[in-house]
Formats: structure tokens, sequence, C-alpha cells
């Protein structure tokens, strides 16, 4: 115990200390290239980024796409889920669902975002394209964890008529937990990226991808990094959040 | 009602296990089966829990109500121990309750109840096992060898806390022990 603690704590600063070793190369190269326009430096990044937060403006973009990419996921996860039940249960419902799953997890997600810019209001764009890449991964983890299921826990659960709700939280859930979990690590990170992707090409008003879209316009690396910073920032956060939550549910449903 | 077993047939594999099996269990009365290893007594279990489809024969006066004590232990890893011994419970129980069922089959209650089952030892588990089958107040209780795995001394108190939880409730227990079969008391069928 004592000695995995002390793991997880040298991980960390190893880790801290390689982001800080990244951050002083990114220096050196912003230095010997010497032009703020191709690579903005640390320090000008850092400055820029303390200038947005001061920003009304800043909050309400960062706002606008944390609701819809989080929508977007939390949807993916609930369609994945609902959709790998029945697929489980009947072999001819995972036939069904075959083609499109496989279509939506094979075809590239520029594709999705142009062809969806046809059908949808930009600014909805991006809770369909992060529920797009979502789905497909909670829904094969799903699918696997459902069918790995202990039999003779299932049995137990029969012998004894346990109401469904009780068969569901008790017998059920825990053993999906490791299948959700890494389902929705896999996923937390993905749905950003894509959600920002569809942002950046839709370019809906007030989002953060219009912000990286005019920083492109404008050719201002400085934005350009505050925003992705910003990105990274808020995919790692709630990916923290959302893991923590769960195991939290978890430990809830676990406990006496 | 007794539990009337009539005729019954179930082969596996074009084997017989049980052939032309008959029996009565009497109404709130201990019935061991003991036998050889394959005689058909899990089996003969497993088609009174509904769990198996015999071949042929007829079985009357299955009660709706049914709490098992399983071969293996069939507890959910990760749930806690008083989640397991609670889980079949069709009332709500406190932790005190719960606490008092762990010390009469000789666990420290306070300190297990919310520790992990997958960090107990195989015969603690065994006791989880048989607590959450009586707190499940079936009206008939199916045994697979319930005492298994445990010391002779935890074994005679695990068998008087049965003893005294499942008064006027039909037991059947699957035992090798013909000793086990005496100390439960009831009557005993010795399966060919």
């Amino acid at each position: 115990m004592m000695r995995s603690t002390m793991n997880t704590k040298a991980k960390k600063w190893e880790r801290a200390a390689a982001v800080l070793l990244a951050i002083l190369l990114w220096q050196l190269c912003a230095t010997a290239l010497g032009n703020r326009l191709l690579l903005a430096s640390p320090a000008a990044v850092f400055q820029r980024l303390c200038q947005l937060s001061a920003e009304k403006e800043f909050y309400a973009s960062v706002l606008f796409s944390f609701r819809r990419i989080v929508t977007g996921f939390l949807l993916g996860i609930l369609g994945g889920t609902l959709l790998a039940v029945p697929a489980s249960r009947f072999r001819w419902a995972e036939i069904l669902l075959w083609p499109y799953l496989t279509i939506v997890k094979t075809t590239p997600v520029v594709s999705f975002i142009i062809l969806c810019m046809i059908w949808l209001e930009a600014k909805n764009l991006s809770v369909f394209i992060s529920f797009l890449m979502v789905l497909p991964i909670i829904y094969t983890n799903m699918l696997e964890g459902i069918r790995r299921r202990d039999k003779k826990l299932l049995e137990m659960g029969q012998v004894f008529r346990l109401p469904p709700l009780r068969r569901l939280l008790f017998l059920s859930l825990p053993q999906l937990k490791p299948y959700l979990l890494s389902a929705c690590s896999l996923s937390l990170g993905l749905s950003w990226k894509a959600g920002i992707a569809a942002e950046v090409i839709a370019i809906p008003t007030g989002s953060m991808g219009e912000r990286l879209y005019e920083a492109k316009l404008y050719l201002s690396s400085a934005d350009l990094f505050a925003w992705t910073v910003v990105l990274i920032a808020m995919s790692i956060l709630f990916e923290k959040l959302f893991l923590w939550l769960i195991h939290g549910l978890y430990g809830r449903l676990e406990r006496f | 009602m007794d539990i009337i077993v009539s005729n019954l047939c179930k082969s596996y594999d074009g084997k017989a296990v049980l052939t032309d099996f008959n029996a009565t269990f009497p109404a709130g009365k201990t019935t061991c089966l003991l036998g050889r290893s394959g005689c058909g007594k899990t089996t003969l279990l497993h088609i009174l829990m509904g769990l198996v489809k015999a071949d042929s024969g007829e079985i009357s006066g299955i009660p709706r109500k049914i709490s098992a004590v399983f071969q293996e232990n069939r507890l959910c890893t990760g749930l806690s121990v008083g989640r397991n011994a609670a889980l079949a419970c069709p009332g709500r129980l406190s932790p005190l309750e719960i606490i008092a069922h762990l010390e009469e089959v000789g666990l420290a209650g306070k300190e297990l109840l919310h520790r992990p089952i997958d960090t107990l030892s195989g015969g603690m588990q065994r006791r989880i096992a048989i607590i959450r089958a009586v707190l499940a107040e079936g009206d008939l209780l199916l045994l697979d060898e319930p005492f298994q795995g445990l010391d002779p001394r935890t074994r005679l108190q695990t068998m008087a806390y049965l003893q005294a939880h499942t008064r006027n409730k039909t037991l059947i227990m699957v035992t090798h022990s013909r000793e086990e079969a005496e100390l439960m008391g009831g009557s005993y069928i010795e399966m060919q």
C-alpha cells in the first residue's frame, strides 16, 4: 500500500518534470525562431491567457462549448448503453446495428461535421458530433461488459427472485464498472477534440471554436495556444470530475 | 405443503444423472441428501431451484419464495459484506441487524460490514452466503454443501445459526457427511 502511494507520488513528480521540460523546449524553440506569428512563447501565451481570463466573453465561450460537448458526451453514454442492452440480448439487434456503428467508427469526423452542417444549426453541431464519437466506444464496451457478466450471479438473482432494479443495481452495474470506466476514459478526450473541431468548422457565435478560428484568421498564435491550453484544461478537469462522480456513485452502491 | 418429486429423470449428453427419482420433502422439516459425487444431488437442487429443466417427471409443492446456498458462494465481488448479506432481504435492514447476524456466525460484524467481500477468506465468504440465504426469508431453503470450508467449531456455530433462523421452514441440504446430516436433524435420503 505504502509502496503504491509512493509510486503514485513519484509518477506525479516525474510527469510534472516532463511538462516543465516540454515548456522549456517550447521556450527555446520560440526564442530560436524569434517570430511571434509563427510560434508564441510560453510567457506570451500565459500573458494572453491572463488577459483573456479577465474578459467576460471568455467565460461565456467556455460555458457555451462546455455545455454542448458535455451534453453530447452524456447522450453518447446513454445512447451507447441503451443500444448495447438489446444487442446483447438479441443477435438480430446487434446485426442490424452493426452497419451504423461501423460507419460512425470508421468515417473521418470531418466528413460527419460537413454533412451535419447541412442538417443542423451550427450551435448544436458540437452536441451531435461529440455524441457520435462517444456512442460506438460506449456501445462496444458496454456490449462486451453485459456479455461477460457472471452467469452464476445472474442465476442467483433468478433463484432469489430479486426485483429488476436490485438486479440492475447490485448484480449488473458492479460488473459493468470496469467497462464503463474504460469507455468513459477513452471517449472523454475524444468528445472534446471532435466537439471543438465541429465548432471550428461550423463557427457558431460565442463558442471556443469560433475563438480558435479567429486566432487562426488573425495569425495570432498566442491566442491559438491560449485557447488550446484552456481546451486541454477543460478536458482534463471534466474527465477528473466525471470519473470522480462515477467512483462516488459506485462507492455509494458498494457500501452498506 | 410437502414437496413431492415423482419419476424425475435428467441426463446430460446421454449420461443419466437422475433416473425415476422419487422423494417427498416434508414441509417445515429438514431433509438431507446424501450420496457419492456425481449421483445427481446438485442437479436435483438445480431442478428444484428452476435453473435446470428435468427431462421428465413431476414436482409439486415448490413455494414461490426460495432461498439458496449454492455450491459456490456466488457473492457479488465489489460489493461490501453488508450489501451482500442483505442483497435478497425483502425489507430494509439496519446495520445493527446485519452486525447481529454476522456475530452469530462468529464474524466481527462491525469491522466487516463495509469491507469489500473479495477481501474475506473462503470460510468467511461461505458464512456471508448462508446469512444471505437466511435473510432472504424464503419458505424453502436449498443448501448445497453449506458448511464446506468451515472448521469444525465454526461449522457447529453456523449450523446452530441456521437451525435457529429456519424453524418451521423446509430445508433441503446436500451433504457428503452423515454426521452433518444427523446434527441438522430431520430425515435424510441416500441417493444412488
